[in-house]
């Protein structure tokens, strides 16, 4: 052993520590020939000698007793509110999801009823059908949108349109095409400004209110509006977010009494 | 349950319920060495009191933080003491009590050290508090180790554990920290050549 490697094991030699009994018989030997190695372990071992003293010293210290009274007040203070966090969390989480199974239901359960599925379309007078879907079938098409891919969205889609290129086809005059009620001259108009475009897409017509069903052989007509994108994902329409704030056109069945009843999105 | 039976865990679990008893014998068990820890890397008495409090004010508030796969609740309470005392120095560094103003000891304490007598020369009462104030003046980190390896008398794995650190580290710090000691504590007037043996030894720390 030299004095670089004595250096390594001082430390523990002095600290009394467990080592290798090879190292140390080694060290202690290097220290017994080697006169700064005897002085530097006499300075350790010295060192390590008061170092206990002290530690023997303080030993004794200790807070004072205020210490500990101040932090059991300060438990017994905070003590009712860290027992009743947990259950008051719980219990709010379980009224929060009360809560929304209730409204789920309700809202479901209203729509059953005003839209049930025998009102699954509203007649023309020339039999042509706008359609206003049953509230199964929208909730089932918000399902379908809600997991859909480009391909399926394509689909929903793809109906509306061959309906409405064969619609716009048909000649005006014979009021198949109209979804206004007869003799409503600007009504027909605006009904073929709206599907004039034969490139036009359209989605099925989507009930505005929970009021009673729709019904055209009361009169009414569309109007053309534009709605911002956003407005799709009311209806349980897919929505392309990087389009979100661009507008989006949309036909509003305006029924005879001025309210608007149904909707559809023109793509 | 009998707080002074119970191990750690459950004590801790029982505190958590609200059990004060828990709590109380958690603080029993537990504040010594971490008074002891905050009052040897300070020297100050109340600060020291006010880190153990706030040691354990930040267990009854983040008790659920305790992992106890990590490591032990004593090293997870030294943890919470030393990251509190080292923002209390930092803070504190620009101010000097007026206990503690360079006539009555502070700065001249590394001076006090460095000239009195060798240590076999002095009293034990004096060489003891020559020791402290000696461990005082140490840098922080090495400081650190001196008061967790020497004066609390834990292990280098111990220590590695509380100060997040690896065990060679421990033991180099130690080298060194211990290294510094003997040359502040060392009379000026010994020999050169033992100053240069002690010297030397920074080249291997």
């Amino acid at each position: 052993m030299n004095c670089q490697i004595f250096e390594t094991v001082v430390n523990d030699l002095a600290r009394e520590q467990m080592m290798e009994a090879s190292a140390r018989e080694q060290a202690l030997a290097h220290s017994r020939v080697c006169e700064a190695c005897t002085l530097r372990l006499a300075l350790e071992r010295r060192l390590t000698l008061w170092l206990r003293a002290l530690a023997v010293e303080m030993k004794s210290v200790s807070p004072s007793a205020r210490v500990e009274e101040h932090l059991l007040e300060v438990f017994r203070s905070q003590t009712p509110s860290l027992q009743t966090r947990p259950a008051s969390r719980r219990r709010y989480w379980l009224v929060a999801a009360a809560a929304v199974v209730l409204m789920a239901l309700g809202i479901a359960g209203m729509r059953w009823e005003l839209y049930g599925p025998s009102q699954t379309s509203i007649k023309t007078s020339n039999n042509t059908e706008a359609q206003i879907f049953p509230i199964a079938s929208t909730g089932a098409i918000h399902h379908q949108n809600a997991e859909s891919t480009p391909e399926q969205t394509a689909a929903f889609y793809r109906p509306r349109r061959k309906q409405s290129v064969r619609k716009s086809a048909r000649p005006s005059s014979s009021g198949n095409e109209t979804l206004v009620a007869k003799g409503t001259a600007r009504a027909t108009n605006t009904t073929e400004a709206a599907n004039s475009a034969q490139s036009e897409v359209t989605t099925q017509f989507l009930p505005l209110s929970y009021a009673s069903p729709v019904s055209l052989q009361d009169g009414g007509h569309l109007v053309r509006v534009q709605l911002p994108r956003s407005a799709m994902a009311r209806f349980g329409l897919p929505v392309n977010m990087e389009r979100h704030g661009e507008k989006v056109k949309a036909d509003v069945l305006v029924s005879a009494d001025g309210l608007a009843r149904a909707i559809r999105f023109v793509q | 349950m009998k707080p002074d039976n119970s191990s750690d865990s459950e004590l801790l679990q029982a505190m958590r319920a609200g059990d004060e008893e828990a709590l109380a014998a958690l603080y029993r068990r537990r504040q010594p060495g971490i008074y002891r820890f905050a009052l040897q890397m300070c020297g100050s008495q109340q600060l020291a009191e006010d880190i153990t409090q706030e040691v354990f004010m930040v267990l009854m508030r983040e008790a659920h933080t305790f992992d106890p796969a990590r490591g032990s609740l004593g090293a997870f309470l030294m943890g919470i003491a030393r990251h509190h005392l080292r923002r209390r120095l930092q803070r504190e560094r620009f101010y000097v009590a007026m206990s503690e103003a360079p006539d009555n000891g502070g700065l001249s304490s590394q001076v006090l050290v460095t000239t009195v007598g060798p240590l076999d020369e002095m009293s034990r009462t004096e060489a003891i508090e020559a020791v402290r104030r000696a461990v005082l003046t140490l840098p922080e980190r090495y400081r650190e180790v001196v008061v967790l390896c020497d004066l609390q008398e834990m292990s280098y794995a111990e220590t590695a554990e509380i100060l997040g650190c690896a065990i060679g580290t421990v033991r180099s710090r130690l080298h060194r920290a211990r290294a510094l000691l003997i040359e502040k504590l060392r009379p000026a007037r010994e020999d050169d050549a033992a100053s240069a043996t002690v010297k030397s030894t920074r080249c291997f720390a």
